[in-house]
């Protein structure tokens, strides 16, 4: 579903991305654990067509990034660190905008509400005005855009940085009901505990460069601390 | 510390490219427009002179002829460019520039020069007066409207207070370092200016010129103080350096270019100016009536034609000088107006030092409205020394011939040339000063502003 | 997951755009304040312009009004002393000349005047016809406070090239640097939504929105305080105007997209949009301006003085003998003819040969004239502003174009008046009513198609940068800095 072939990206003769290849499957949840500066956002950007790859390939459900910018978006959702929603709408108007972007057509009022609520956000919550929402709540406006979209692949970028453990916790079990409906989740992050709970595969990147790449339950925790240590340190 | 915060800013907008870009697209802006100025000027004075000098050779050259005759040729005053108007050239390209003293009638000013201009004229003149006024503030918010701002947005701010310095002298330190920028584009323009008055300024008139110039800098280093501390007030009171620039820019339109032409239409449109027509009329009336009084109280008649022909030379005397009374009250009355549009404007332009600062600096330039009057009355009483030279002429030669009496050529050198004299830097400075004390209050408020905004300066 | 057409979907993404920017815009609170700052200023522009035409119209009405008079009671007279067989003073030649019914003609304001005062308060609608030469059109003016003129007038067409600009930056400098500041700029365009199709609908409700009162104030100020002669006459006046206003904010909203596809702060996208600003409409102009008064300088006025000084004394000595009153003369004409006093005689005489004196200096100021004015038009380009401020003018009546040509045809009838006289009072045949009353009147014929070519002309100069910026922000919003 998300596939990469000998993707490389340069800036100014350094290696963001140096010929990686990954592929995620439907149903599986790849977690990319990396330090700041290994590549996972400059992976996500060339994903959704932000820049463009210096060398190699990327698929979306068969589509190739570059030349089906906009078709690929379609099948594809994305949750960036920070859901940053416009503060002077609600959390369903939000909805409403972002959905009718992505999907090319209306919903219901009843569908949106119903989309937040699966989302995990009730409906008092989501006729106030997104300025007062928490990161948490923004998130679920996210998830919920994903759910509407029915995505067949989800990109994430540090989801979980800045939740409290409980939201942290609701979050990776709305990936996991997502996952069991058959769509591919790449996640990038540098929190291992998240990393190994909720993830299926882990990758761990350095330098632009895919340098271990192991089953989340093949793994212990301790062990996987060691490995990505040591990758890092290597 | 002050110092040292100016110091440190002032490398930023000259490695940031701020003040290397405005700096110098200003800096090029009034060198070309002092350049233009002093060759147009020299230019202008010299064809002036030369046709003034000529019209009066003319004049003194008629020969033989009838003096009712050579009243009407008359001759043509043009009014001197004082040094400084290539400086500000202020009123002088909407204003008469000459004006025919002809017989029997006072003529209005001919000749404005964006008469001749292409429409682009209405954009305004490029002058040293223009871009200080409207590009040097502009300059100011360019350079100053991230000082604080900019700092907060940055997180150096916190930085700064943690190390303990009063938010005073960061704001003096600011205000040094923007001054600075300020000061070293206009060092060029004053040294410039200074020496094209050394060259075009006569003599005796250049210790007043000098005076004129000082209450010039002094107008215009307020007015730029004001817009300094307004935009180290807004910075300082801004959460954000985006907001703190809207706002200026906002500030700025509204003060520059907003409130000087809605204050002036709006003066205009309460005192309305008589259209030519409507005053030429009523004059006109006046005029017939105060004549035909003269007539009858000096000779006792209703009408000219029943007058003996010797007394024709006297009684067109007569008409003259009932006629003079009725100029005064008509012109001077026009003048007033135009006085008293000019104070309503500048009451309505309270809201922007520009208005003020216009006032002060065509006046001190010597190209306002009081300068054009004082040249119109003088060469007013000009035409009338003609008209009564000539009409005396004809009394004393006696009215038997009547029309048909011709002077002789000695007559026409009675008439001295035109010489104008404007009025004195302190005169200048008497019909203007409340433009000073406002530039001033309006410098006094916005340094208490940015004191103000200071001391509750937040560092995030 | 339903498949969906491709082609319905980019309109639709565009409008949802355009709907979602018009309630964000409202809801936080720039869109109502620039529509009301727009409103006010328009309102109040359009104030300005419709005093100042009413009080120029209000002039010509009485100076028609008065002449037509003046005129009628002198055809009275004649018809009069006609019936009468009685000899009038009325029917000298000279009442063909000097009769105050025809001492100035006239120029009509147009329907547009009030939106674009232009040089109306400069230039005179009224030239005197009874001085010594045509050089006389090029003094008269209307009194006027020299501190008016130097301030400038706040009418539609100063808010338009000189505000309105700020006003489209006011609500676009941050057009897509805000989304990408909040951070919903990558959730958007995470969206089935190119970058181009994002500015285009956003461009496109600020466009909807800064058009409607752009549109419909000057268009109501128009039907409602305007003589309405000929309206498909004047709705195509307008149409062109609105297009030329229109035209000139999108080139403006065109530049806001543009800086914004660099993909740098909202703080640095105002600073450019108001340098170009600057440049364009405080700069340009007056370099222009300086450039033609360098390359095409205007005949030096002192020149004009010095020649007509020259000429008037010239012509006095050629005519001194007739500057004399003969007092033994009978006052009334005899039947017949009337041989004309000295007086008139040298009257006329001096005015023709003035006149023809200084008329290759009147027509060499004219060519100049010309000559500055093509310059200008040519390069106006440069400069949006000046393009859009002098098409503006066209359309309304009131640029200096229409003046130079008011005052040729003033003095072809000028010309025409003097020689028509002068042999008439040679031949001193005494005038009759119907004669007075046949005699030729100045009358104005406007040239519509020069009017609407020059507004066009200034149309395509505002349109080439429009539509050359539109196109490279397009380009460049291919993909923009996320």
């Amino acid at each position: 579903m998300i596939k990469t072939r000998r993707l490389s990206k340069f800036f100014d003769g350094n290696h963001a991305l140096d010929q990686v290849d990954l592929d995620v499957e439907p149903g599986e949840i790849y977690c990319l654990l990396g330090a700041n500066g290994a590549g996972k956002t400059t992976l996500i950007n060339i994903l959704l067509n932000f820049i463009p790859a210096s060398d190699g390939k990327a698929w979306i459900n068969g589509l190739d990034v570059a030349e089906h910018p906009l078709e690929t978006k379609t099948h594809v959702a994305y949750i960036p660190e920070q859901v940053t929603l416009y503060p002077t709408l609600s959390g369903v108007e939000n909805l409403d905008y972002f959905v009718t972007l992505g999907c090319g057509r209306r919903f219901s009022r009843d569908r949106l509400l119903e989309l937040l609520e699966e989302a995990g956000l009730d409906r008092a919550a989501a006729d106030r005005r997104v300025a007062q929402y928490s990161k948490g709540m923004r998130q679920k406006v996210g998830v919920a855009i994903a759910f509407a979209k029915q995505a067949k692949a989800l990109l994430l970028d540090e989801p979980t940085s800045g939740l409290d453990p409980k939201s942290a916790n609701e979050f990776s079990r709305l990936l996991k009901t997502a996952a069991d409906r058959g769509v591919a989740i790449l996640m990038a992050t540098h929190d291992l505990f998240n990393a190994k709970q909720t993830g299926t595969r882990i990758g761990i990147a350095r330098s632009g460069r895919i340098v271990a790449e192991i089953g989340a339950r093949e793994i212990g925790h301790a062990d996987l601390e060691a490995l990505y240590l040591d990758a890092m340190s290597a | 510390m002050i110092a040292v915060i100016a110091m440190r800013d002032f490398r930023g907008f000259i490695r940031d490219g701020r003040l290397p870009w405005l700096g110098g697209l200003a800096l090029l802006l009034l060198i070309v427009s002092i350049a233009v100025g002093w060759r147009l000027q020299s230019d202008t004075a010299a064809e002036r002179a030369a046709t003034e000098e000529k019209g009066y050779a003319t004049w003194v050259g008629q020969g033989p002829k009838n003096p009712h005759s050579a009243a009407h040729l008359g001759m043509h005053v043009f009014k001197p460019e004082p040094p400084l108007a290539l400086f500000d050239p202020g009123l002088e390209p909407f204003a008469g520039q000459t004006v025919w003293l002809e017989a029997h009638k006072q003529n209005d000013f001919g000749f404005r020069p964006a008469q001749d201009a292409t429409g682009l004229r209405r954009f305004g003149d490029l002058s040293a007066a223009y871009v200080l006024q409207l590009l040097a503030p502009l300059i100011l918010v360019l350079i100053g409207f991230d000082a604080l701002a900019g700092e907060r947005e940055q997180g150096t701010l916190r930085q700064l207070a943690s190390l303990g310095v009063a938010p005073s002298r960061l704001l003096w330190g600011k205000a040094l370092a923007i001054g600075a920028a300020a000061a070293a584009l206009l060092a060029p323009a004053v040294v410039l200016s200074l020496i094209a008055l050394y060259q075009a300024a006569a003599v005796g008139a250049l210790a007043d010129n000098l005076a004129r110039l000082g209450w010039i800098a002094i107008g215009y280093g307020l007015y730029l103080g004001t817009f300094l501390f307004v935009t180290l007030a807004v910075s300082a009171a801004a959460p954000r350096a985006r907001g703190a620039l809207v706002a200026l820019l906002a500030i700025w339109t509204v003060a520059t270019i907003v409130v000087p032409r809605a204050a002036s239409e709006a003066a205009h449109a309460a005192l309305p100016t008589p259209t030519r027509i409507d005053f030429m009329n009523a004059l006109g009336v006046d005029l017939r009536a105060a004549q035909n009084k003269a007539l009858e109280d000096n000779f006792h008649v209703k009408n000219a034609s029943q007058l003996p022909m010797e007394e024709a030379p006297r009684a067109l005397r007569v008409d003259d000088h009932a006629g003079y009374v009725v100029f005064d009250k008509h012109y001077n009355g026009l003048w007033d107006l135009f006085e008293r549009q000019r104070h309503l404007q500048e009451w309505l332009g309270l809201a922007s030092p520009l208005v003020a600062l216009r006032g002060l600096s065509t006046s001190m330039a010597g190209v306002d409205l009081a300068h054009q009057r004082s040249f119109a009355t003088a060469a007013e009483s000009h035409r009338r020394l003609i008209q009564d030279t000539m009409s005396d002429n004809r009394i004393a030669a006696g009215g038997s011939e009547a029309y048909n009496y011709q002077a002789s050529p000695e007559l026409w050198a009675k008439v001295p040339p035109f010489r104008y004299e404007g009025p004195s830097s302190a005169e200048a400075l008497a019909s203007s000063w409340p433009n000073l004390v406002t530039l001033a209050a309006g410098f006094a408020l916005s340094l208490l502003a940015a004191v103000v905004a200071a001391r509750h300066l937040r560092p995030f | 997951m339903t498949p969906i057409d491709a082609s319905l979907r980019a309109p639709s993404a565009f409008f949802t755009i355009l709907r979602q920017e018009l309630v964000l815009l409202w809801r936080e609170r720039s869109l109502p304040i620039v529509l009301l700052l727009l409103t006010a200023v328009l309102a109040g522009g359009l104030a300005d312009g419709l005093q100042r035409i009413d009080q120029k119209d209000a002039q010509l009405a009485a100076i028609a009004a008065e002449q037509n008079k003046q005129w009628d009671t002198i055809a009275t007279m004649l018809k009069a002393a006609e019936e009468a067989k009685t000899p009038t003073p009325y029917a000298s030649p000279r009442v063909l000349g000097l009769s105050p019914a025809n001492r100035s003609v006239s120029l009509p304001t147009l329907p547009l005047a009030p939106l674009a005062l232009g040089q109306s308060d400069l230039m005179t609608n009224l030239l005197r016809i009874s001085g010594y030469s045509e050089a006389q059109f090029l003094y008269d003016t209307d009194i006027e406070n020299p501190w008016r003129l130097t301030s400038g007038q706040f009418d539609a067409a100063f808010v338009i090239v000189f505000l309105l600009p700020l006003l489209v930056f006011g609500l676009s400098y941050n057009l897509l640097s805000a989304e990408r500041e909040q951070g919903t700029l990558r959730l958007l365009l995470a969206q089935r939504v190119s970058p181009a199709s994002l500015a285009l609908g956003k461009g496109a409700a600020r466009a909807l929105a800064l058009a409607a009162p752009l549109l419909a104030a000057p268009l109501a100020a128009l039907l409602l305080f305007r003589p309405v002669a000929d309206a498909s006459a004047l709705l195509a006046d307008w149409l062109l105007w609105s297009t030329l206003a229109l035209a000139y904010g999108l080139l403006w909203l065109a530049l806001a997209v543009l800086v914004n596809s660099f993909g740098r702060s909202s703080a640095f996208n105002a600073l450019a949009l108001v340098g170009a600003w600057v440049a364009v409409t405080l700069v340009a102009p007056i370099t222009l301006n300086l450039v033609v008064d360098t390359i095409h300088p205007a005949l030096s006025r002192a020149g004009m003085i010095e020649l007509e000084t020259e000429a008037t004394d010239e012509s006095a000595r050629r005519n001194a003998d007739l500057d004399r009153v003969d007092y033994s003369r009978k006052q009334r004409p005899a039947d017949g003819a009337a041989p004309p006093s000295a007086m008139a005689m040298r009257g006329k005489n001096m005015q023709k040969e003035i006149s023809e004196r200084l008329r290759p200096w009147v027509e060499e100021y004219e060519a100049r004239d010309q000559t500055r004015r093509d310059f200008v038009d040519a390069f106006r380009i440069l400069s949006p502003a000046a393009a859009v401020l002098e098409g503006m003018s066209a359309l309304a009546g009131t640029d200096a174009d229409r003046y130079a040509r008011f005052r040729l045809a003033a003095a072809e009838f000028f010309r025409d008046k003097t020689e028509r006289l002068q042999s008439r009072l040679e031949s001193g045949v005494l005038v009759t009513e119907a004669e007075f009353r046949a005699a030729p009147r100045f009358e104005w014929s406007e040239d519509r198609p020069i009017l609407l070519l020059r507004g066009a002309w200034s149309l395509a100069q505002i349109l080439v940068p429009t539509i050359s910026i539109a196109a490279i922000a397009l380009w460049r919003l291919r993909r923009i800095p996320v």
